[in-house]
């Protein structure tokens, strides 16, 4: 056998003769619709005169490349509605949360500054040590520079002379 | 140096205060500022800073916390009962302190007292109720409003209960003293004191004196009692006194009636470690009466000294009777 070079197939694939595109037309052949495959999720519309090869197409890529299915519209859709409820649901459930705790700080607040409510006001007498901390500390506050053997005030130990100033009703 | 100069704003009837010394080396100013003398014993070199100082203090304090002036921020408070509002941080502090100070008298000391003042006919500046007052069928309303005032620390509001008006009285001008000496000493400028009406607090001691003598008042005479460090206020019915009908008014009111006080005392005079302290406690001591105001000044281990309006005195502990001549 000739060892011909150029006649050897080396993919042992069948030749096909060349036909000009012009006799392919010509010859009735329908043109190959290009396919184009948009970002995301657009779904081209299957009504459409390519839409069956499209669907043909699509498996066979899938097999190729074992790459997920892209979502539908209508399912991307159905996620992106899910996604809304859910963050409706969340913005609801954060504001009341909040609310709920500045509603609890105002009335903590209210409540350590205000004794039981009554109409009247109430006397018990003098203030006792232990009651100190319902108080607030009113009397137990001082300058920190100040504190002595008289917690905070000390007065002078001898006669003085003429008062540089008085205390007086106001 | 003795310099007296007036504020337009307080142009009061407020009588002079007595000549008294003034230490080598410092000097005195005074001005007229909520509703009362302010004095001043500075260093000779920083008079003039100091002063400055502590006048623009009292202005805004006076400002911000009367309820003489309508535009002030508590009137436009008081005016605004049932709703939040959101106020400045001072009238935030005065009326969180007012309200503690509250708590810890069981309501004797109540800043919610206006109406009742208003009814006995204390309803303007106390230099402008000259002359016998019309007679009033007000019969007494106890007080108590402080106990629905709600306070927001975080946003500053204050919301007043419908038919409750905020009014500071001594705590506030008392508040103003400690905050003028917290100015000056942060300013260096001590030794120093500063007196509002009888409301007095001090810093460091007067060069080459041991002690700040101060001059308390009496029946007839006064006492000279030694103070080194500290505060003191007295509370009495000497001053604020009027004629209502044919009643005799003062503004000491018990809160637990809504009438003034009921007393055989004149004054009581009160040493505390800050001049807000000392500010309510003469007055609760005052509204207790000599038995029950000891036990109170006890409590709390402040020094105080009881006047009755016929001259006999009682001194709770430490008070310095043996210093007093």
């Amino acid at each position: 056998m000739e060892n011909n070079l150029y006649d050897y197939d080396f993919y042992e694939e069948p030749t096909v003769a060349w036909v000009p595109p012009q006799q392919q037309v010509a010859q009735g052949k329908p043109k190959e619709e290009p396919f184009y495959e948009y970002p995301g999720s657009y779904a081209p519309d299957e009504r459409a005169s390519g839409g069956e090869q499209r669907r043909e197409a699509a498996p066979r890529r899938q097999q190729a490349g074992a790459k997920p299915a892209r979502m539908s519209k209508a399912e991307t859709l159905e996620v992106a509605d899910a996604l809304k409820k859910f963050l409706i649901v969340a913005s609801i459930i954060g504001f009341g949360a909040l609310s709920g705790l500045a509603a609890s700080h105002v009335t903590g607040v209210t409540s350590s500054h205000a004794a039981p409510s009554s109409t009247a006001p109430s006397f018990n007498g003098p203030q006792s040590p232990e009651n100190d901390d319902n108080s607030g500390g009113f009397f137990n506050q001082g300058n920190p520079n100040n504190q002595g053997n008289q917690g905070g005030y000390q007065f002078g130990s001898g006669n003085s002379q003429s008062p540089f100033t008085g205390s007086r009703s106001s | 140096m003795d310099r007296v100069t007036r504020n337009p704003r307080s142009p009061a009837r407020v009588p002079p205060e007595p000549q008294y010394a003034v230490p080598t080396g410092m000097g005195r100013e005074q001005f007229h500022a909520m509703g009362t003398t302010i004095t001043l014993l500075l260093p000779e070199r920083k008079v003039e800073t100091g002063s400055r100082l502590v006048r623009g203090l009292f202005m805004e304090w006076e400002l911000t916390l009367s309820r003489f002036l309508p535009e002030s921020e508590l009137s436009r408070l008081n005016r605004h009962p049932g709703v939040p509002v959101m106020v400045s941080a001072l009238l935030y502090r005065v009326t969180a302190k007012a309200l503690a100070a509250a708590r810890a008298t069981n309501g004797l000391y109540d800043p919610t007292m206006l109406d009742q003042l208003k009814q006995l006919g204390y309803d303007r500046s106390f230099d402008e109720l000259t002359g016998t007052l019309p007679a009033s069928a007000y019969k007494g309303r106890p007080g108590g409003g402080w106990r629905d005032i709600r306070l927001h620390h975080g946003t500053k509001c204050v919301t007043l209960p419908p038919g409750v008006q905020l009014d500071f009285g001594g705590i506030a001008k008392g508040m103003a003293v400690d905050a003028a000496l917290d100015a000056l000493r942060q300013a260096a400028i001590t030794p120093a004191l500063v007196n509002a009406g009888g409301d007095l607090s001090m810093e460091g001691l007067p060069p080459r004196e041991e002690a700040w003598p101060i001059e308390v008042e009496g029946p007839d005479t006064g006492w000279t009692i030694p103070l080194r460090r500290g505060a003191m206020a007295t509370s009495g019915i000497a001053r604020r006194n009027w004629i209502q009908g044919s009643a005799g008014r003062h503004h000491l009111l018990d809160p637990r009636t809504g009438l003034p006080v009921q007393s055989d005392l004149r004054s009581v005079t009160v040493v505390a470690p800050l001049c807000e302290q000392a500010e309510v406690a003469a007055k609760v001591a005052f509204i207790l009466g000599r038995e029950k105001g000891r036990d109170f000044l006890r409590e709390h281990q402040l020094a105080g000294l009881f006047v009755g309006t016929n001259g006999r005195w009682e001194a709770v502990e430490p008070w310095p009777v043996h210093l007093m001549r």
